[in-house]
């Protein structure tokens, strides 16, 4: 398992994430394995991060979050 | 199938730290989402139940009433009541896992589960219940093999699945096991919130209360620290796009809400029953005691007498209140048996029964107190009656009436401590990481208000000046957390004197819990105990009936024939004393507010002390009730009704509204408001909230009065009266018991200052006075004071040859166990030396040894405390040295090199700081040379000067506060007080606001304005305030003691 935490260009449909590119290739979403919510340092003027975990076409699994105050999507983790 | 979502997991505020929305919001905001019904699930008590069913009730939503308890393993589960053997079940629940567990840490025991299950459904619960933990970890065939005995044990129809809406990770997949687990299973499956709070802004709130409770600030991670902001009430449509994937989750939901019917009853009266003689009943025993009283009381009893008790007997049958009577009869006759001095306050002085039976001593008859007062039909409300006992031994007449009523029937009643201003502010300053110093100069000059007055404070308070919102934004955030914690109950606690007595066992009804001091307690305030039926006692302590004891038995040891109960009423002396307005340590009579009536008003009957005690209270103050009472008693001015019928009603106060009953009594016979309708412009008057509701009850008071024939503008003027009132007063039942106690202290003070002050200064904290301004006063009374002494004091401040010699228990940080240990060391033989002492007394701490040192304790053995406290270690040393080697004496120290005594003023300060006092010189003597050069007075030379004039004056200040004006403006009072006496000041708004920063924190000031004279009384009138500081000071005497 890598720490990564780079913005990606993601594919949104309907607020689910379909797909997204990294290292210029880009990888299909085939399954959600779990989303959750994380609210950061508030009193620092942090806002939340949502995540997702998922499985792409490749067989790779991937973390990443959408920072909301942001609007940017991040590649969190990669699991090797 | 039922559609809709109703949310059956939400913490209250009653979470403790762990619920950051109050019950009103939670339950608005559910009635706003239109959820249809709400469940409390605290952690591990239903202290927030009653005012949760009180506000869904006025909200339209129906109330489930649950709790999330801890099991023996630590996990939690969800329990909901569905009926009202449920709530009965889910009380023994909490009892047992409280009473059986140690305190703070409830464990509901799984046999009790099974055992009182009937009543109770059951829901897997968050991530720390057991199954979904299981599951967490992916162990799937645990979880089931839980998941069966669950629903086996408690009831397969009581067992459901629990699935949490609560973004966290890992709760995805879990819902998903869960949902499966339910069905494989064939058990209902239902989402919940896992709510904390009503709305998601409150998160912040959240965040900081489990730091508060985890102990970290907000840098630190905690696992009990929330992770994000999804545990509020969320709204329907939102859960069903969470839980689209299984839906029946959401609608079973209101299935459950609607199979829990009301399980917490509340109004239902829960009399306790009184043990009557054998062939008697409860209400025929106490007619024989009641007439039986009334013999003795009376002699002769007339028509009239007979009258208003058989009235009184009559209502109190009807509501069934012979027990309670009987109750609070017997608990009296029990301190009496056992030498306790007990005295009746309150409303039940209003009765001529509770007279008879000598639960009080006013004569409701002859002083001509409505019985309606206190209780009646229409009301129907369960009576209060409060007894104050000496406070030294109330706890044993609270434990004979455990013994005498069964330790499963009597239980102390809770308090809900709420965060206000101070705590708030030093609570959330930590977990922000504040500087120390910073949070406390901001808490220290916080005024007591509630935490949502702090932006007012802010505007308002000089002494807050300088902290300007909006330039850091950290301040603010401090600012804006504290006050967002306004009203949150920060923790239970155990009320002081409220008792609950009920005929069934209580843990059917309340749940019960330990105090920190091992008293089995309610987890209900005392409201909700009263909203559930249920009857309380107040056995109250008053400081001063102990210190009363104290002072009459030192007194008989010079004086055999003394009786406090015989002291001669009308004593010149004593009046003349009252008069002067010297009256420091006095009960009721010795505030400054008092002290600066008693000159004016000139009292000199019984009645005039009854009406001094009643005219300072917010009520009269406000109403500018004082000046006009005091005119037309001494004649200045004629005494005049507006209308004829206040005469009957204001003539004993020469017109004058000063008792609560005044106002009420008015409202009836000007208005004809009927009972029930003056008793709710009492609770308008006293509770000082609503001026919408004030206003309402003038409107129907004036149209009632018209109708009645009073002339409008009439009716709009005895109205102002009743409005001027508002706020707290006492009705004159209650100002004539405690009138009664002014005045024999105030005796005491004329006739025997030493044992009188003596007594006052043991039984500290009391009164008004610190002990160093007890002690001062009883100097200036020409009694010698001795300084504390190893071989001499005793616990207490003791009477010596005429003078008080200064309590070892006065010592700060001296422990009862050290002080008993130099207590029996001391029978043996006296000690001779420091070193003696150390290898005497044990345990003793070196803090402790070195606090009787700097306090003066050893002066009789060797003057010089900076020569003790530097031989101190060694003595220590060789204490324990002896002691190791179980040795009975070790070989003294030679004598040190010699060593000069501390400089006066650091031996004084030193001594302050030991004892809270000091003994030879009073500290501003440390001051005098440099404040003459400043021209300022003494205390003693201001009392002398012509009102006007101009006048400069340094002392200590005593109690600064800010009570309620007449104007509405904010007006300080305090007291100056020198090594010559006290001089009282008036600090005005217009100098407050100029001068005022420093006014509540300094210890030393230094006034200038002008003298006030009024009657005898003398007060300065501020115009400048500046702090005394130590640095101020110039070098007095201060040349160092050599040994």
């Amino acid at each position: 398992m890598r720490l990564v935490d780079v913005p990606v260009q993601v594919t949104v449909q309907a607020g689910r994430l379909l797909g997204f590119r990294w290292r210029g290739r880009t990888r299909r979403v085939v399954r959600v394995i779990d989303r959750w919510r994380y609210l950061g340092r508030w009193w620092a003027g942090e806002g939340e991060w949502r995540f997702v975990k998922v499985e792409t076409d490749d067989g790779g699994v991937f973390e990443l979050y959408l920072d909301v105050a942001a609007g940017q999507w991040r590649l969190y983790r990669v699991y090797d | 199938m039922t559609k809709g979502f109703a949310h059956l997991h939400a913490h209250s505020p009653f979470s403790f730290l762990d619920g950051a929305s109050p019950i009103e919001e939670l339950v608005r905001q559910a009635a706003d989402l239109e959820v249809p019904a709400l469940a409390i699930t605290d952690h591990d008590n239903l202290s927030g139940a009653v005012r949760f069913v009180q506000a869904c009730s006025k909200a339209g939503i129906k109330p489930v009433v649950g709790c999330e308890l801890t099991l023996q393993s630590g996990h939690h589960l969800t329990a909901l009541a569905d009926s009202p053997d449920g709530y009965a079940n889910l009380c023994r629940l909490l009892t047992a896992a409280h009473l059986g567990h140690e305190r703070g840490k409830p464990r509901t025991m799984w046999a009790d589960l099974v055992r009182h299950r009937d009543g109770l459904l059951f829901l897997s619960g968050c991530r720390r219940g057991e199954i979904p933990s299981l599951l967490h970890r992916r162990r799937y065939r645990e979880a089931e093999q839980v998941a069966r005995r669950y629903a086996r044990e408690l009831g397969r129809d009581r067992f459901l699945i629990e699935l949490q809406a609560t973004e966290l990770p890992g709760q995805h997949r879990v819902n998903r096991d869960l949902a499966e687990l339910a069905d494989h299973l064939g058990l209902v499956a239902v989402a919940t919130g896992n709510v904390h709070y009503a709305t998601q802004d409150r998160y912040p709130v959240h965040d900081v209360l489990r730091c508060i409770a985890a102990g970290v600030t907000l840098e630190e991670p905690h696992p009990a620290r929330p992770f994000n902001d999804q545990l509020h009430l969320i709204p329907p449509s939102e859960m069903r796009d969470r839980f689209a994937w299984y839906p029946a989750a959401l609608t079973n939901t209101v299935a459950v809400a609607e199979r829990c019917q009301p399980a917490l009853v509340l109004g239902r009266p829960r009399h306790p029953r009184f043990a009557a003689p054998p062939g008697e009943t409860a209400q025929g025993f106490l007619r024989r005691l009641v007439w039986e009283g009334a013999q003795r009381r009376y002699g002769r009893i007339g028509p009239e007498l007979r009258r208003r008790i058989e009235d009184e007997l009559a209502v109190i049958d009807r509501l069934g209140m012979a027990d309670y009577f009987l109750i609070a009869w017997d608990v009296v006759q029990f301190a009496r048996r056992k030498g306790i001095r007990a005295s009746g306050r309150g409303s039940a002085a209003d009765s001529v029964v509770a007279y008879c039976l000598g639960l009080t001593d006013v004569d409701a008859f002859r002083r001509g107190l409505r019985f309606e007062r206190f209780l009646s039909v229409e009301r129907g409300e369960p009576p209060d009656i409060d007894i104050d006992f000496d406070a030294g031994r109330r706890d044993e007449v609270a434990a004979y009436v455990y013994r005498r009523y069964g330790h499963r029937h009597v239980a102390a009643v809770a308090t809900y401590h709420t965060y206000r201003a101070r705590g708030a502010l030093r609570e959330v300053g930590k977990v922000l990481g504040m500087p120390e110093d910073v949070i406390d100069s901001m808490a220290r000059r916080m005024p007591h208000l509630p935490a949502d007055a702090i932006p007012r404070a802010l505007d308002h308070y000089p002494e807050l000046r300088s902290i300007r919102p909006g330039a850091d934004s950290r301040l603010d955030r401090w600012l804006e957390i504290s006050q967002a914690l306004a009203g949150l109950p920060r923790h239970l606690g155990t009320h002081s004197s409220g008792l609950v007595i009920a005929a069934e066992p209580l843990a059917d009804i309340t749940p019960l819990q330990r105090s920190g001091k091992g008293v089995v307690m309610s987890q209900f305030d005392k409201d909700d105990v009263e909203a559930l039926g249920l009857m309380k006692l107040d056995l109250l302590f008053l400081r001063m009936l102990g210190a009363v004891n104290t002072a009459a038995a030192a007194i008989r040891r010079r004086n055999p024939g003394f009786d406090y109960d015989r002291i001669p009423h009308g004593d010149h002396r004593t009046y003349r004393r009252i008069q002067r307005g010297e009256t420091v340590g006095a009960f009721q009579l010795e505030s400054p507010a008092q002290r600066a009536l008693h000159p004016r008003l000139r009292p000199r009957g019984f009645e005039d002390i009854v009406a001094s005690v009643a005219l300072i209270r917010p009520g009269p103050i406000k109403g500018d009730m004082v000046r006009p009472f005091i005119a037309r008693r001494n004649g200045q001015e004629p005494v005049t009704y507006i209308h004829p019928k206040l005469r009957p009603i204001l003539e004993k106060t020469y017109g004058v509204v000063l008792f609560q009953e005044q106002v009420i009594e008015i409202a009836r016979e000007i208005a004809g408001f009927t009972p029930g309708e003056a008793d709710a412009l009492r609770r308008a008057m006293s509770s000082f909230r609503s001026q919408a509701e004030m206003d309402r009850i003038g409107q129907a008071f004036i149209a009632k009065a018209v109708a009645r024939g009073c002339a409008p503008d009439v009716a709009r003027t005895i109205f102002g009266y009743i409005a001027g009132y508002a706020g707290y007063g006492f009705c004159e039942a209650h100002a004539a018991s405690f009138a009664t106690i002014a005045y024999k202290t105030a005796y005491l003070l004329e006739h025997y200052p030493a044992e009188f002050y003596a007594a006052l200064l043991s039984h500290q904290p009391m009164g008004y006075y610190p002990p160093n301004t007890l002690i001062w006063e009883a100097k200036r009374r020409g009694v010698p004071v001795l300084g504390p002494c190893v071989n001499r004091s005793g616990r207490g401040f003791e009477v010596e040859d005429g003078a008080i010699r200064v309590g070892l228990g006065q010592i700060r940080t001296l422990s009862d166990a050290t002080l008993d240990a130099m207590l029996a060391a001391r029978a043996r033989r006296p000690f001779s030396s420091l070193d003696d002492f150390c290898r005497r007394v044990e345990p003793l701490t070196a803090e402790e040894a070195e606090q009787l040192v700097l306090a003066g304790a050893f002066d009789g053995l060797h003057p010089n405390r900076r020569a003790l406290l530097g031989r101190l270690p060694g003595a220590l040393h060789r204490a324990r040295r002896a002691r190791d080697a179980q040795r009975h004496w070790d070989p003294p120290d030679p004598e040190g090199a010699a060593m000069d005594d501390f400089p006066i003023l650091e031996r004084d300060l030193r001594e302050y700081h030991a004892l809270g006092l000091t003994v030879e010189r009073h500290l501003m003597h440390h001051w005098r040379a440099v404040l003459s050069r400043w021209g300022a007075r003494t205390c003693d030379e201001v009392a002398r000067l012509p009102r006007g004039h101009p006048v400069t004056a340094g002392g200590l200040s005593i109690r600064p506060h800010r009570p309620p004006t007449k104007s509405g403006r904010t007006v300080v009072f305090l007291t100056l007080e020198d090594e010559t006496g006290l001089i009282d000041v008036t600090v005005f708004e217009d100098v407050y606001m100029r001068f005022g920063q420093e006014l509540f924190v300094s210890p030393g000031l230094l006034v200038s304005g002008y003298v006030e004279r009024q009657g005898e009384g003398v007060s300065i009138v501020a115009k400048r305030l500046e702090p005394l500081s130590p640095a101020a000071r110039g070098p007095v005497h201060n040349k160092p003691l050599r040994a």
